[in-house]
């Protein structure tokens, strides 16, 4: 069953001189429950928007947006966006644990959002840092706090904007085995854009690739490799390497040689 | 943070200005009435203190001040979120208050006797109108700085308008609206006595007036004295409420530096 679907979304961006900016033609996308979908485009292509269309956080110009068969308008309860950018979505105002609770305390109060965020920090490795301000961990720490904080709210689906691309490299190899991990023990759908292809084979069951603006769907590959999946040796399978070799020269838009 | 109070060079050149004030007025340097020495400003301090009149006088100034910054800084970050959210507003009313800013404040108490006579609530208005535009300015400042994605992440958890507004914006504009009030507070403490020398019989500005008529130098100084002990001690007071209050500004600021 497909839980999300896009169909024939289009976005225009309004222009200070001239016609209205298309930004995304047409893209329909159709994400099964409990797929982990990766999105990979070169950058400026419209990713963050084609997932804040997802996420009901932007209108689409044109075509629908379903999540769980509904036509979405607004963040529907189900799907959570996790930012690119820990920094600007943590509040360094409020502690860790109080970040985390942000995600239910307006439907469950402070006390009960409290239990649940010390729950979730379990889960993320973050047990015991209730109490630190976000500006206070590491970058990946406060990555952890956000997602987290994702999931503190239960959601059936979470909506990734390049959400390890600004930590470090081994940071990064750390954060993905732990989306895996989650994805896994909660069964949940993910749909993650990402401009590193060997995230996205990494992580997912089917990648789709998107052309430059306006952006179109290019490409939809199946994975193809057997999980549980290890951030360090299936880097080495065949299928990795030979993935690696046509998604890189479809982005770079590169013939093969 | 600088606010731990460590004796500096600075320190003993106040001590040495107050000692030259004290020797110079005793050996009567400056050949006049008018220059009295600075133990007898303290003793004049000391009886009106005592008596309670001089307690009385800047009990009330402050209260007029505080009155006044308080509306006035309500209204400066209410219509500052309003401006700032809703653009159209900033466009119906931002021209009007271009207008009225650069108006000298004193120069709009004669006009404010008129219609709200010579007491409390002139003055709390005047004081008001002083705090209202920088508390506004940086309010609007502080909204427009608040990231999107920011906003953004109370949406996707279903948080609606009115708890994003609180929960989201206002703590990360209060910064700004600190600082506002910051600026405006020394202002607040000039204009409230400002307006008490020119209009009315009330505060710490009317007694100074009079000291004056009465030739009482003593008093005028201890008045000026306790004025500066007031402004400083304000400041000083605000600042370490306002670390408190926004610890993780702050804090973060301090980060980025290193």
């Amino acid at each position: 069953m497909d839980f999300l679907e896009l169909n024939a979304v289009t976005k225009d961006f309004p222009s200070r001189s001239g016609p209205p900016a298309r930004v995304m033609d047409g893209v329909s996308l159709a994400v099964r429950q409990g797929e982990f979908m990766a999105v990979l485009g070169p950058s400026g292509c419209g990713k963050s928007t084609l997932l804040q269309m997802a996420a009901g956080l932007l209108p689409v110009s044109a075509g629908e947006v379903r999540i769980a068969g509904r036509r979405i308008s607004a963040p529907p309860p189900e799907a959570v966006y996790v930012f690119q950018q820990y920094t600007r979505s943590l509040l360094p105002w409020r502690n860790v644990r109080d970040n985390v609770g942000f995600a239910v305390e307006h439907r469950l109060g402070r006390r009960r959002a409290r239990d649940v965020a010390e729950v979730q920090l379990g889960q993320v490795g973050l047990a015991g840092f209730g109490d630190h301000f976000p500006w206070q961990l590491s970058g990946g720490m406060q990555q952890r706090v956000a997602i987290a904080r994702a999931l503190a709210a239960e959601p059936a689906m979470l909506l990734m904007d390049e959400p390890f691309s600004a930590v470090d490299a081994l940071t990064r190899l750390d954060l993905q085995a732990l989306i895996l991990d989650i994805w896994t023990r909660r069964q949940l759908t993910v749909l993650l854009v990402t401009h590193d292809v060997e995230e996205a084979i990494t992580l997912a069951d089917r990648i789709a690739v998107l052309t430059q603006r306006p952006a179109s769907v290019a490409q939809l590959l199946e994975v193809g490799i057997a999980r549980p999946r290890d951030p360090v040796t299936t880097r080495e399978l065949p299928r990795f390497l030979q993935l690696r070799h046509q998604l890189l020269n479809t982005l770079l838009a590169r013939h093969e040689a | 943070m600088r606010l731990s109070a460590r004796p500096s060079s600075g320190v003993v050149l106040v001590a040495c200005l107050l000692l030259l004030w004290e020797v110079s007025a005793r050996l009567d340097w400056m050949h006049t009435p008018n220059w009295p020495p600075l133990t007898d400003v303290l003793v004049a301090l000391a009886h009106d203190t005592l008596t309670g009149e001089l307690p009385l006088l800047v009990g009330g100034t402050l209260w007029r001040m505080a009155a006044g910054l308080a509306a006035g800084g309500a209204a400066g970050v209410v219509v500052g979120m309003l401006f700032a959210t809703l653009p159209m507003t900033a466009r119906l009313f931002g021209p009007m208050v271009e207008l009225v800013r650069p108006i000298p404040i004193p120069a709009v108490i004669p006009p404010l006797v008129l219609f709200l006579g010579l007491d409390n609530t002139m003055k709390v208005t005047v004081v008001a109108l002083t705090v209202f535009f920088p508390v506004l300015t940086n309010t609007m400042q502080g909204v427009a700085a608040v990231e999107a994605d920011t906003l953004a992440m109370g949406r996707t958890f279903g948080i609606g308008p009115l708890r994003r507004a609180l929960r989201i914006t206002l703590p990360a504009v209060l910064p700004y609206i600190l600082a506002g009030f910051r600026v405006s507070l020394a202002l607040a403490l000039v204009v409230a006595v400002v307006a008490e020398m020119i209009a009315g019989e009330q505060g710490i500005g009317h007694y100074l007036v009079m000291m004056q008529f009465a030739g009482r130098a003593p008093e005028i100084y201890a008045t000026v004295l306790v004025l500066a002990v007031l402004g400083y001690g304000l400041n000083r007071a605000f600042l370490v409420m306002e670390h408190r209050t926004i610890h993780w500004w702050f804090a973060m600021g301090r980060q980025a530096d290193g």
